[in-house]
């Protein structure tokens, strides 16, 4: 099981080339699904022909928001919960980059959650990786506006009281034109997922559910093995999902393409439009 | 030189318009100005005013401290220039009593409309110039928004009264920046409405 | 000859920044600075360049450091409520050494203040206002002429020492029209400086590798080969992160003696009548300008006054402040504010005069006749 760090780099994978290979092994715990994102980011990219030279990604704050640091692009560390702003910044000033935000549900939905709503509005260009593991991870284990009702965290003691959100759904009425939920566990479907994210012109949203091992799953007396499981059990593909019976749903989530609309027209697409009419284009 | 104009009135009279054009005027003809503001949130309701200080050199503080000239367009306006009624210097030029303008000098241009404003000023402590401003704008040019060109108008005649008989600035200078202050629709209106105001000043100068 | 034009003194900010080479502006309506967005979002689609209006003043500050980032010279504008929000990406732009222009409308506060009214109570708040130590120039124009040539001034460093700049002004001068020989102001005229690119091969390139000048040659983002990694964490010449203290002792250090040294360059004042003058008054902004008046004023009366207006606020000009506190028997600091910039003109003082101070926060504006009583007491107390 556990394989020695550098037997996993002799395998000499062709998406290591998206991967800065001296800054490895990552800062992330055993057990942790930031790590099969990025995998998965990093094959989807190998897949379409993106170069590293064409991708810039942006991240706040928080587990997730270290990703950029192994990604081999131009990458940005910035503030939390402030990633999209930057990267709607950096793709508003160069379209031609592929900008993936890699961010989780602290740094997405609590502190940056006003500009998730506006670029979701705007349909920029941007592909949004969220890591959704339910917890403060980085700051050990504090209340997130994912966490399940009743769930363990160091802010809550006795259990979650505050509702959460429906990510998905929020991405969606907030004006995302492509919204996607995959796990840790379904690292091949991911990859897919988030390709056709990036393929996707306009704003992109991926949930991955991904367990935090080592903060929530010890407080909420999970193993290792019952986190990833309890994704592969409570986690529906979406076809199926469809035909389920309502009564059956309780406890579970549909998993694949959740909405996807190509008929709104893509926000640095329009203003460098208007631009053309206005001066001819030139920078 | 330094040389201070007020142009105050009603909300939506266009005083701070009529200020910009008279700076940009000022401009034209060659001379430093600035030009300041004095409003609140409100936009449509209350006093609004425009202060402009022109001279012929580059300007150090930029606000008006003691006005060389003044146009009021409203009686509101006039009620909050006034400061108070002192026994007058000169009992010569009738009542007892006169109203004296706030940070107004003495000897300075007072414009007033003949209609809308009623005031009680003395003739010797400043240079009353009352003409039908807001009638010419309504009945001459069917447009009453226009009122503070055509006060602007009587101002550029006006100004003559303190300068050994030529005008501080150019009817020219005031054409040139009516063009650039304006929207182009309205630019002959406005031109129009200025030099109806030149002819009421030259007739108001002459009566007085 | 002069070619005077009239300029609105938030407009002349915004086509100075088009002349400096601005391409790239975000911002969120606040007053009194709003005019400076209105204008960008006219002038910047026909020179080529981007606007947009965040959803707020952070994402605004955020949105500039991503562009820089492309390779954008990048503004914003606020007044102090924004500027307080501004202040985390603020100090991560002077961390990751993203070149920008903050522009800075200054009205009354604290808090909500007085919106429509002048105050000049950002002076520390310019410096000190993000968390952590920082170094940044910041620039204070006194006339609608000088909001053009300090904008300009404000993005030439910013890009020459891969920083952000704060450009101060006030409510008065944003709000003020003001005649403006716009002789200098034309393509062929103005001097601009541009951001240092990297000279190395892909294979030899460190991002945050400084010069002699110690400043990095940071490539924009999308530049082939030279792909590199930000981050407000203190890093090493990778631009990774890292705890390593020398690492760390050497980056604080660095940041801010890029602009220190820099110090003798970057320093402008204006010198009116010190010559002689046995009291002086140091001020900036509008503040200044009333200062000038008063010192004529007080000349007629016979008291020998002088005025240094200081226009590059930071990194201050302290030899200038200490030579003038030892030619001269007293200094008068009038400001919009509780007492700001007096301190730090008693700092570089060290006693060699007394500072007196004069000091208003209520969105009034301190009057020629003010400073020159200000200056008649003083000058009967020291007798």
């Amino acid at each position: 099981m556990n394989v020695p760090f550098e037997k996993v780099l002799e395998k000499k994978e062709s998406y290591f080339k998206y991967l800065r290979l001296d800054k490895l092994p990552t800062i992330w715990c055993p057990g942790c699904g930031i790590g099969q994102a990025l995998k998965a980011t990093c094959m989807a990219l190998y897949d379409l022909g993106i170069d590293n030279d064409q991708v810039a990604m942006v991240s706040g704050i928080g587990c997730s928001s270290r990703t950029p640091g192994y990604f081999d692009g131009f990458t940005l560390h910035t503030t939390h919960g402030r990633a999209l702003a930057f990267a709607t910044g950096l793709k508003l000033f160069k379209p031609e980059l592929t900008t993936i935000v890699f961010t989780g549900d602290g740094d997405c939905f609590a502190i940056g959650g006003n500009h998730f709503i506006h670029a979701a509005r705007r349909n920029i260009d941007v592909t949004v990786v969220m890591i959704n593991n339910w917890i403060y991870g980085m700051t050990h284990g504090q209340v997130s506006p994912t966490t399940p009702l009743g769930s363990q965290t160091t802010t809550t003691p006795g259990g979650n009281y505050e509702p959460n959100f429906d990510v998905a759904e929020l991405a969606k009425a907030a004006g995302a034109t492509y919204v996607a939920r995959g796990t840790a566990y379904h690292v091949t479907e991911l990859k897919k997922l988030i390709q056709d994210g990036i393929k996707h012109k306009g704003f992109s949203f991926i949930e991955v559910l991904s367990p935090c091992t080592i903060i929530y799953g010890r407080k909420n007396r999970m193993t290792f093995e019952e986190m990833y499981m309890w994704l592969k059990e409570n986690t529906i593909p979406v076809k199926a999902w469809e035909k389920l019976p309502e009564e059956k749903r309780a406890g579970k989530l549909p998993r694949g393409v959740l909405y996807h609309d190509d008929s709104r027209p893509e926000y640095t697409e329009v203003y460098w439009n208007r631009v053309k009419q206005l001066s001819g284009g030139e920078k | 030189m330094r040389y201070e104009v007020r142009v105050i009135g009603s909300a939506g009279q266009g005083s701070i318009l009529a200020a910009v054009v008279l700076a940009t005027a000022a401009a034209e003809e060659g001379l430093w100005a600035t030009q300041t503001a004095s409003y609140g949130a409100a936009m449509r309701s209350g006093t609004s005013l425009g202060d402009v200080v022109i001279s012929d050199q580059q300007i150090d503080f930029p606000q008006v401290t003691e006005l060389d000239a003044v146009i009021i367009q409203s009686q509101e306006a006039y009620d909050e220039m006034v400061k108070g009624k002192p026994v007058r210097l000169d009992p010569e030029c009738g009542e007892n009593t006169a109203d004296v303008l706030v940070n107004v000098k003495p000897g300075a241009l007072v414009i007033v409309d003949e209609d809308l404003v009623q005031c009680d000023l003395d003739c010797n402590m400043y240079r009353v110039v009352s003409a039908p401003i807001a009638r010419t704008a309504a009945e001459g040019l069917g447009r009453r928004q226009v009122m503070n060109i055509v006060a602007l108008g009587v101002f550029q005649v006006a100004t003559s009264l303190q300068f050994d008989g030529k005008p501080l600035i150019s009817e020219e200078s005031f054409l040139k920046a009516i063009e650039k202050s304006v929207p182009k629709r309205f630019i002959d209106l406005n031109k129009t409405a200025f030099q109806e105001g030149v002819k009421i000043g030259k007739a108001a100068l002459q009566k007085a | 000859m002069a070619k005077l034009e009239l300029k609105y003194g938030n407009h002349a900010c915004a086509e100075a920044a088009i002349l400096a080479g601005c391409r790239f502006y975000a911002g969120y309506p606040i007053t009194p600075s709003s005019e400076i967005a209105e204008r960008m979002a006219e002038l910047l689609p026909r020179h080529g360049g981007a606007f947009i209006q965040m959803e707020d003043e952070i994402a605004s500050m955020a949105a500039i450091v991503g562009a820089s980032f492309a390779g954008a010279k990048a503004m914003t504008a606020t007044s102090g409520p924004g500027f307080s929000l501004k202040q985390e990406n603020l100090g991560y732009a002077f961390m990751v050494e993203a070149p920008c222009v903050v522009v800075n409308v200054q009205r009354g506060g604290p808090s909500t203040g007085l919106p429509t009214q002048i105050g000049q109570q950002e002076i520390m708040q310019s410096l000190w206002g993000t968390h952590g130590d920082k170094l940044i120039p910041v620039f204070y124009p006194g006339n609608v002429q000088e909001i053009m040539e300090e904008t300009i001034r404000a993005f030439n460093w910013a890009e020459r020492l891969r920083t952000p700049v704060v450009l101060l002004l006030d409510e008065v001068l944003g709000h003020m029209r003001e005649t403006v020989d716009m002789e200098q102001f034309t393509p062929d005229k103005v001097e601009i400086w541009n951001r240092k690119m990297p000279e190395v091969p892909p294979e030899e390139y460190l991002p945050y590798k400084p010069g002699e000048d110690d400043v990095p040659a940071i490539a924009p983002y999308g530049t082939p080969g030279y792909r590199g990694h930000a981050t407000g964490l203190h890093h090493d010449y990778t631009g990774f992160p890292t705890t390593n203290p020398e690492m760390c002792e050497e980056l604080i250090e660095r940041l801010i003696r890029k602009v220190k040294r820099n110090q003798p360059e970057m320093e402008k004042n204006e010198e009116y009548k010190l010559d002689d003058a046995e009291v002086a008054i140091v001020a900036f902004g509008t503040t200044a300008r009333a200062a000038k008046t008063a010192v004529d004023m007080a000349r007629e009366k016979g008291i020998k006054a002088g005025l240094l207006r200081v226009v590059t606020i930071w990194p201050s000009p302290e030899e200038t402040l200490n030579k003038l506190a030892k030619h001269v028997n007293a200094i008068l600091v009038p400001e919009l504010n509780m007492g700001q910039y007096v301190l730090e003109v008693e700092r570089c003082a060290k006693g060699e005069a007394p500072v007196y101070r004069l000091n208003r926060a209520n969105g009034k504006v301190i009057y020629p006749a003010e400073i020159l009583s200000k200056l008649e007491e003083i000058v009967k107390a020291r007798v």
